[in-house]
């Protein structure tokens, strides 16, 4: 296996669904020995190319050519596959209930083949000696480890099946910074070993620290491609985000950071408020914190540090196991999984409509009312959709979240709790949500915002909290200082 | 401990469904066609071949059942309900469709096993009996192994916990589920057919009594795991053994109570187990 | 556009179920004659059973389908709910038994109607069951499905015990309670037939029930918990536990009042065969309906028929009545695979089945 010759070529990639193109004439060369590092921000397409490449996806035109195995084969994007490259996902695919070494049985093995814990240790363990991966012990059960231990986990399946290329999605989006650039630094030292790593994430310093190539997407077409060394942070950026620079600073929100937002009303206030759900397990503990009227609150947190917990007890839709949380009105929440906790797929929009104030509502229901309702907040928010009676599910994305939004602050609420509420929209969707975020500030409301995105926060927030292991602290806008805290090294 | 084979039986088939992920409710009406089928075949063949057609005719039913819950993805419960009613009610319009008020038919002797049998109180218990039960204790064993130390059984475990993660693994979930459910099916015809060649050496209607829900309680009971559901088997065997001490003896509690007791204990169990253990996390549900 | 929605709800929604009913009976026929019987001589005297003469139609089929309507009103609000309500049988008979206990023991209060206070005691008695039932799934998480099944067993051994023991009749001879005195007994419709007016009553109920499913916030809370239990919680702030008890509460008060009017109306005393499982039958009922109260009145009197017919058929052909029971569990298993059916006829036909969405249906 040759150190730098090509591993992977893509030609003319181009993917559409529906009337929307995600990926549109790419090209792409990953060599062996490099970390390739696939940039761009969410909705850019890389997730998409990504799974075009691993041949778990047909392209509508071009080619996927891997080198080393011979023509016609190779172009066939299903045996390229199976055989060639392993994608590791962003969602975790292992099943929590069995242990790591049943998990790696799981994915290989006819049926009625002896499961041997013993021979699959072994494996691990000469994994491990191969290519340094830490691995847990293979009799834990999966759901008893780190999140940094199962995404190990599900590396390591994708190792076993001796990939030439190893894909990974968006790897470090549930890591700590610190875990992070552990498996950064794995990912190095494997490649450097004469493999080919292909990463795709939306993190620019994580293609300044750890990449040797970097393509970045926008818009479903290749920005820039160029090898680490020669480019810099300024030129991705404009790369990523073009003309339309996302994250402007928001001259809104320094004002406020200037002027201080202390003397304003407190409309939902955390009185050492802690959490344990009905198994004992404690989400958040002594949690102190005002959102006043007219500001942005950020709140940052790894996976499971306790944020989806915070957010619910300060919309009130979980009550405090101690202490006291004390809401001046209902709080308007727009939660991360739309389709399973804001809106009834089936139901039609009149109807989800109708869903917020429902367990207050008494007497008989008018459709008339809810139909003119529905369709003023709709038009108010630009959801697109034929009429109020199409069922909520045949919506896209974005248009679901713009007509959840649209539900929310019908009423002009005094607070807004919003979780991720960016999170896999497009980049005009993805604008249009932080605006309505922005007006509702401006209004005079107040607002609990969660990203998972630490530049949307600084772009966003008047101030910033994050989530460690239940905690909450108050941090200064500044990248850095989130970061540690995230990691709980502040 | 005769009065354990057919719970057995049947738990142990409802265990393999559920571990899948899929609560088959229908297996009281597999029980009632399994009964009625090897009443007919035992006639002529003999009690063995009786519990093959039994479980024979219990993968046939089954199959019904997985056709509707696999590939059609029907509610789970409404499709048992349903396989429930038939069985009923085709064993029952069957019997007299056939006319078979026959004579009772010869059931299976107790088989003594050298040397143990003579162990004192347990040898009695458990190397005197009909080799169905032999066979149930022995199938036991081996659920236990495959779902522990076989790639089926982990697949099959996934199945039932976590779905998505065997269809990434590039694995069937529906001829899994489908399996298992005809396993059920099968253990359920059988556990039927003990009824008739087992124990009563008649056909009557309504004789599953409600078997079928049992073994499902036992699954619950025993949290789904093979020694739970064997612990949970033997209770319910020696609840049901009660019946015929109590008669024994003239005692003169109402025979219906004592009937109506195991239900009655069912229910004041099942919260105790609430916790202890692991469900299926997708039992009931097609695990999109 | 209206007009035609109508037309074309009534397609998706009415003409599958015909088919199904006229594919069952076929089913049946040939199930009969395979079995040795004149197929078309045992369905002829089905069928006069059943529709033949306006006593087979009221006393046979429309008092038959008076407890299938209360039943499959209870499978039909709790299955809408989301919550799966096997129970109805076990709900119905204690419904029976309380209804039977309150007409032989309490006293005739003049002024106060006899019937309103046995039904009454029936609803109580099926809603104290399924309320059990209730009790174990919100305080110790015990799935609905099992608890309601091992509750019909515990119920129908229950009755057996009762009729042997404590209610059985003066001269202990038959396994059966006393007849409830005339001052409570539901009343019939009409001289000469043995329709009560439990009849008129589910009518009522059903056209209540179908008011607030569709109008009313009540309803339009018991079809989100059951569409969509976590924005219900989550969107709408409704305590989905506590409104998945109160349904199943309702569910068991129809099922009691079924028992109950089943006895004062129809058998006066209480004995073990008092339902030929109408509460599994009712959940064909529901499902054929797809869960609406109205469309229900309609599967109930068609279950009726099919009972009465099984009745006549046993009677005069010598053919099991048991087979209607393979007819309802056909029924349900026709219901169950029909969208599948359907969605692989538009795949193989797709001319003739334009894609849209059937809103009305989910509803």
């Amino acid at each position: 296996m040759s150190a730098h010759g090509p591993a992977l070529e893509l030609a003319g990639i181009t993917k559409r669904f529906g009337d929307t193109t995600a990926v549109e004439g790419v090209d792409l060369r990953v060599n062996f020995g490099a970390v390739h590092v696939l940039l761009g921000e969410n909705g850019a397409g890389k997730t998409t190319l990504l799974r075009i490449a691993a041949g778990l996806l047909p392209p509508d035109e071009g080619r996927v050519v891997i080198p080393l195995t011979s023509s016609a084969a190779a172009a066939q994007p299903s045996t390229a596959g199976a055989t060639r490259i392993s994608l590791v996902h962003q969602h975790f695919s292992a099943v929590p209930a069995l242990t790591v070494a049943e998990n790696v049985a799981l994915g290989r093995g006819g049926l009625l083949s002896r499961f041997n814990p013993g021979a699959i240790a072994d494996e691990l363990a000469a994994l491990h000696r191969e290519t340094g991966l830490v691995l847990p012990p293979p009799n834990t059960r999966v759901a008893d480890l780190e999140v940094a231990e199962q995404q190990r986990v599900e590396i390591a399946k994708a190792l076993l099946k001796r990939p030439g290329i190893l894909m990974l999605d968006e790897p470090t989006s549930t890591l700590s910074p610190d875990a992070g650039r552990d498996l950064y630094r794995w990912l190095g030292e494997y490649a450097a070993g004469g493999h080919a790593v292909v990463v795709v994430t939306h993190r620019i310093s994580d293609a300044l620290a750890f990449g040797t190539d970097v393509t970045v997407l926008r818009h479903g077409r290749v920005a820039l491609r160029a090898p680490r060394s020669a480019t810099n942070e300024r030129e991705l950026l404009d790369a990523m985000f073009g003309a339309e620079l996302e994250f402007a600073p928001d001259p809104a929100s320094a004002d406020a950071a200037a002027e201080g937002t202390d003397g304003r009303p407190v409309v939902i206030a955390l009185r050492g408020a802690g959490y344990r759900d009905d198994r004992g397990v404690e989400h958040v503990a002594n949690a102190t914190l005002d959102i006043r009227a007219g500001e942005i609150v950020g709140v940052a947190g790894i996976d499971r540090s306790g944020h989806s917990a915070l957010l619910r007890l300060a919309a009130g839709r979980i009550r405090p196991t101690s202490g006291s949380v004390v809401r001046g009105s209902t709080v308007a929440f727009v939660p991360e999984d739309r389709l399973r906790d804001a809106l009834i797929g089936e139901l039609s929009l009149e109807e989800n409509f109708l869903l917020r104030g429902s367990a207050e509502r008494r007497g008989w229901v008018s459709s008339a009312e809810g139909r003119a309702k529905t369709a003023a907040a709709m038009s108010a928010y630009a959801v697109r959709a034929t009429d109020t009676l199409v069922p909520a599910a045949e919506l896209s994305g974005g248009n679901q979240q713009r007509f959840v939004l649209s539900r929310e602050l019908a009423d002009q609420p005094r607070a807004l709790v919003a979780e991720h509420p960016t999170r896999g929209l497009d980049a005009r969707s993805g604008g249009f949500v932080r605006q309505a975020l922005r007006s509702m500030r401006e209004r005079g409301g107040a607002v609990l915002l969660y990203s998972a995105d630490i530049d949307e926060l600084l772009a966003m927030a008047d101030r910033i909290v994050v989530c460690h292991r239940g905690r909450v602290i108050a941090v200064s806008r500044d990248r850095a200082a989130i970061a540690r805290a995230m990691a709980g090294t502040a | 401990m005769r009065a354990a084979v057919p719970l057995g039986l049947a738990a142990m088939g409802e265990l393999v469904v559920q571990r899948a992920g899929v609560i088959n409710i229908g297996i009281e009406g597999i029980l009632a066609v399994g009964a009625l089928v090897a009443y007919v075949v035992a006639e002529s063949f003999g009690p063995g071949v009786a519990m093959g057609a039994g479980a024979a005719v219990g993968i046939v039913v089954s199959a019904v059942f997985a056709v509707l819950v696999v590939r059609v993805r029907a509610h789970q419960v409404i499709a048992g309900t349903a396989i429930a009613m038939l069985g009923l009610g085709l064993s029952a319009a069957g019997h007299r469709l056939l006319d078979h008020s026959g004579p009772a038919v010869s059931t299976i002797t107790a088989v003594d096993v050298p040397l143990l049998a003579d162990l004192p109180v347990l040898g009695r218990v458990l190397f005197a009996q009909q080799w169905p039960f032999y066979v149930m204790v022995a199938g036991l064993g081996v659920v236990a192994w495959t779902l522990r130390r076989t790639t089926l059984g982990v697949v099959l475990r996934a199945c039932g916990d976590a779905p998505a993660a065997v269809r990434g693994a590039g694995r069937s979930i529906d001829a899994v589920r489908a399996g298992a459910i005809m396993f059920g099916g099968a253990c359920a015809g059988a556990a039927g057919a003990f009824l008739v060649v087992g124990q009563a050496g008649v056909f009557v209607e309504g004789m599953s009594a409600g078997r079928g829900f049992i073994a499902i309680a036992i699954v619950a009971l025993g949290r789904w795991s093979v020694p739970g559901v064997a612990i949970a088997t033997v209770i319910f065997g020696l609840a049901s053994s009660l019946q015929f001490a109590v008669q024994a003896l003239g005692a003169t509690v109402p025979y219906n109570l004592v009937l109506g007791a195991p239900y009655a204990l069912t229910l004041l169990l099942l919260p105790l187990t609430r916790g202890a253990g692991s469900s299926p996390r997708v039992l009931g549900s097609h695990g999109e | 556009m209206r007009l035609l929605g109508a037309a074309r709800y009534f397609a998706r929604t009415t003409l599958p179920a015909v088919a199904v009913g006229a594919g069952l009976i076929g089913i049946l026929g040939v199930v009969i004659a395979l079995a040795g019987h004149d197929a078309g001589d045992a369905l002829i005297s089905g069928a006069q059973a059943a529709f033949g003469s306006s006593d087979a139609l009221i006393s046979a089929t429309l008092k038959r389908a008076t407890p299938l309507m209360w039943l499959g009103l209870a499978v039909a609000v709790a299955f809408r709910a989301g919550v799966l309500n096997i129970g109805a049988e076990g709900q119905f008979l204690v419904g029976a038994v309380c209804a039977s206990a309150a007409g032989l023991y309490l006293p005739e209060l003049p002024g106060v109607g006899g019937p309103l206070i046995v039904l009454a005691a029936g609803a109580l008695g099926g809603m104290a069951w399924a309320g059990s039932a209730g009790w174990l799934l919100r305080r110790h998480g015990v799935n609905e499905v099992v608890s309601t099944l091992l509750l019909n067993l515990l119920a129908s051994q229950l009755v057996g015990y009762l009729v042997r023991g404590p209610l059985q009749e003066p001269s202990r001879t038959y396994p059966q309670s006393s007849a409830v005195p005339e001052y409570f007994r539901v009343p019939l419709l009409l001289d000469g037939y043995r329709l009560h007016a439990g009849f008129l009553l589910a009518i009522l109920a059903a056209g209540i029930i179908a008011l607030l499913t569709y109008r009313h916030a009540i309803g339009f809370r018991w079809r989100v918990v059951g569409l969509g239990p976590l924005a219900a919680e989550s969107a709408g702030l409704i305590d989905v536990g506590a409104t998945r008890v109160r349904v199943l509460l309702l569910s068991g008060a129809f099922a009691g009042i079924a028992g109950a009017g089943e006895l004062a109306g129809v058998t006066y005393s209480l004995f073990e065969g008092l339902s030929p499982g109408y509460g599994y039958t009712a959940i064909a009922v529901a499902l054929i309906a797809r869960l609406h109260p109205i469309g229900l009145l309609a599967s109930a009197i068609a279950f009726g028929a099919l009972g009465a017919a099984g009745d006549g058929m046993q009677r005069n052909s010598g053919v099991p009545a048991d087979l209607t029971v393979v007819v309802s569990a056909g029924a349900i298993l026709a219901v169950l695979a029909y969208p599948y059916v359907r969605a692989r006829w538009a795949v193989m036909n797709p001319a003739t089945d334009p894609p849209a969405t059937d809103r009305a249906a989910n509803a």
